[in-house]
């Protein structure tokens, strides 16, 4: 094995390709950001609510660049809040909910595409994608960015005020990506990262929260409605990430270490950026022990899967890569079709050699691969 | 140091084809046989595929090098009925004869090696994907896929 490369996994030259392949298309992206500028502009500046002077944000995957395509007829779902600086403090979380949604629904753009949800106005676009509005009020107990966002449903049906921290949630997410520079520096003396390769790209927390997401889409699919949601399966990878600066190391880490944990049974996860009070971002585990006691098993079987696959190579491991992350839309097949692009590219442009080990690559050091033609009886 | 020639003006001897085979694949074991030379040792074509062991025998007397896959064991994708870019008795097909694409005047190590790691490459991207994406020439069916351009 070539020494020069001994921190890249072999297995990331695959899974960051299909990582690549999770990310929405430009395309979709450019229509979705069109979207959130246009109802985000009419909000703070020419509606009803205008006068309260609403700061417009991203919310959730999107702001933290960890959003991926969702599978089949699903829809690609945008958050955005919508904070109100000076709302009466005694206007109850129902009230708040609907003045945002009538006034929504007043503007003919959004009044047969809006629907009122138990904490947004959701306005379904015919595009792939619907817009999730979240009201919000500042949290006065907090001098920094916590906010409530209010719950229609809960209390009885009179609704009630959660605590939330969109901001402060991704700055420490965005923190916790980022890895040492003594340990990048150490890592750089190692490597000489192969020409056309997709690394680093994305820093590999937010690539394992890709996968993550993609894992408990396919495993759910049938069950959708028991499935971890992001937010969990976010915080719990952050928490538990290393500053391991390849894809592979780090999803080693973040699910064996995941997974020691939920063999202590019941645990909460809380949004680490709220206090006074604490998000409970995991509520659907309280409300339902089942679902944590699903996704303990799923997860065991999943960190399993991931270990056996770290050495698997060739046919195998394309076949234990489709279990885990599922190829109905075609996503593993298409990550080979990539990285065949870039080594047949390479070839025409005879630019293509290999090492003495036959590995066959543009870094040079061995013979280079002279054009020839395939030929058959 | 390996040379930068992939060919001399002459046939090269079979000491100088063992020669530089033992400096681009020093780890493959050269064996004489009756009348050549043949080399077995491991292949990987990238770091996500097996390792292959392989062997090639060349007999200058008789005919070009011939390339052979020992493990692990070529098959035929579910659902087809052959290997693409084989030989009769599974051996894949590394160039085209008759365009010099390989003559005695040629490195083995630098053409039939480099080549068959190539097609041990696309052989299993065509499992993967169910289709040929390495280019080549069938000339029984006439069909010509996408050929790369031949010096």
């Amino acid at each position: 094995m070539n020494q020069t490369r001994a921190t890249i996994h072999p297995i990331d030259y695959i899974l960051e390709r299909l990582c690549i392949n999770l990310q929405i298309s430009d395309s979709l992206y450019g229509s979705a950001e069109e979207s959130y500028k246009a109802v985000g502009n009419w909000l703070a500046e020419k509606s009803d609510l205008a006068a309260n002077k609403p700061a417009i944000y991203p919310q959730g995957s999107l702001k933290i660049g960890t959003t991926i395509k969702p599978i089949g007829n699903e829809e690609y779902d945008l958050d955005m809040i919508c904070e109100f600086g000076n709302v009466n403090s005694m206007i109850n979380p129902k009230e708040l909910l609907n003045a945002v949604y009538q006034t929504i629904k007043s503007n003919s753009n959004y009044s047969d595409i809006a629907e009122l949800k138990k904490r947004c106005v959701r306005i379904n676009y015919k595009r792939q994608f619907h817009l999730d509005i979240v009201p919000a009020m500042p949290n006065t107990n907090d001098t920094g960015t916590c906010i409530f966002i209010p719950d229609k449903q809960e209390n009885g049906g009179v609704g009630v005020w959660i605590p939330t921290n969109p901001k402060g949630y991704a700055n420490w997410f965005e923190e916790r990506c980022k890895i040492p520079r003594d340990i990048l520096n150490k890592a750089a003396k190692l490597e000489h990262l192969p020409e056309n390769e997709p690394f680093y790209d994305k820093p590999p927390l937010k690539r394992v929260v890709q996968l993550l997401k993609r894992w408990r889409n396919n495993v759910y699919k049938d069950i959708i409605e028991q499935a971890p949601v992001s937010i969990v399966l976010t915080t719990l990878a952050a928490e538990h990430y290393k500053n391991e600066i390849n894809l592979s190391d780090a999803m080693t880490t973040i699910l064996n270490s995941i997974n020691e944990r939920n063999k202590n049974g019941y645990y909460e996860v809380n949004n680490p950026t709220t206090s006074s009070p604490m998000e409970l971002l995991s509520e659907k585990w309280k409300k339902n022990p089942e679902c944590f006691n699903h996704f303990v098993i799923a997860f065991g079987s999943l960190t399993r899967m991931w270990n056996e696959l770290k050495n698997d190579r060739g046919t195998v491991l394309e076949n234990r890569l489709t279990l885990m992350f599922g190829n109905t839309d075609g996503l593993v097949k298409k990550a080979y079709m990539d990285y065949n692009n870039t080594i047949t590219e390479m070839r025409k442009s005879e630019s293509l050699s290999m090492s003495k080990s036959g590995i066959l690559s543009t870094l040079g050091g061995g013979v280079k691969v002279r054009p020839n033609t395939f030929h058959g009886d | 140091m390996v040379t930068k020639y992939f060919k001399t003006k002459r046939k090269l001897t079979l000491a100088e084809q063992r020669y530089f085979m033992s400096e681009v694949v020093p780890e493959f074991k050269c064996d004489k046989i009756s009348g050549g030379l043949s080399w077995t040792g491991y292949l990987q074509p990238a770091p996500i595929s097996f390792n292959y062991k392989v062997k090639i025998v060349y007999r200058p007397e008789s005919y070009s090098p011939k390339a052979y896959v020992l493990e692990p064991k070529l098959f035929i994708r579910e659902g087809e009925t052959s290997i693409p870019h084989v030989y009769s008795g599974q051996r894949p097909c590394l160039y085209l004869p008759g365009t010099r694409e390989w003559s005695p005047l040629m490195y083995i190590s630098k053409t039939i090696v480099p080549w068959l790691s190539l097609w041990l490459f696309y052989y299993e991207m065509w499992h993967i994907t169910g289709e040929w994406l390495g280019g080549g020439v069938h000339p029984t069916t006439n069909k010509e896929e996408d050929t790369l351009e031949i010096e």
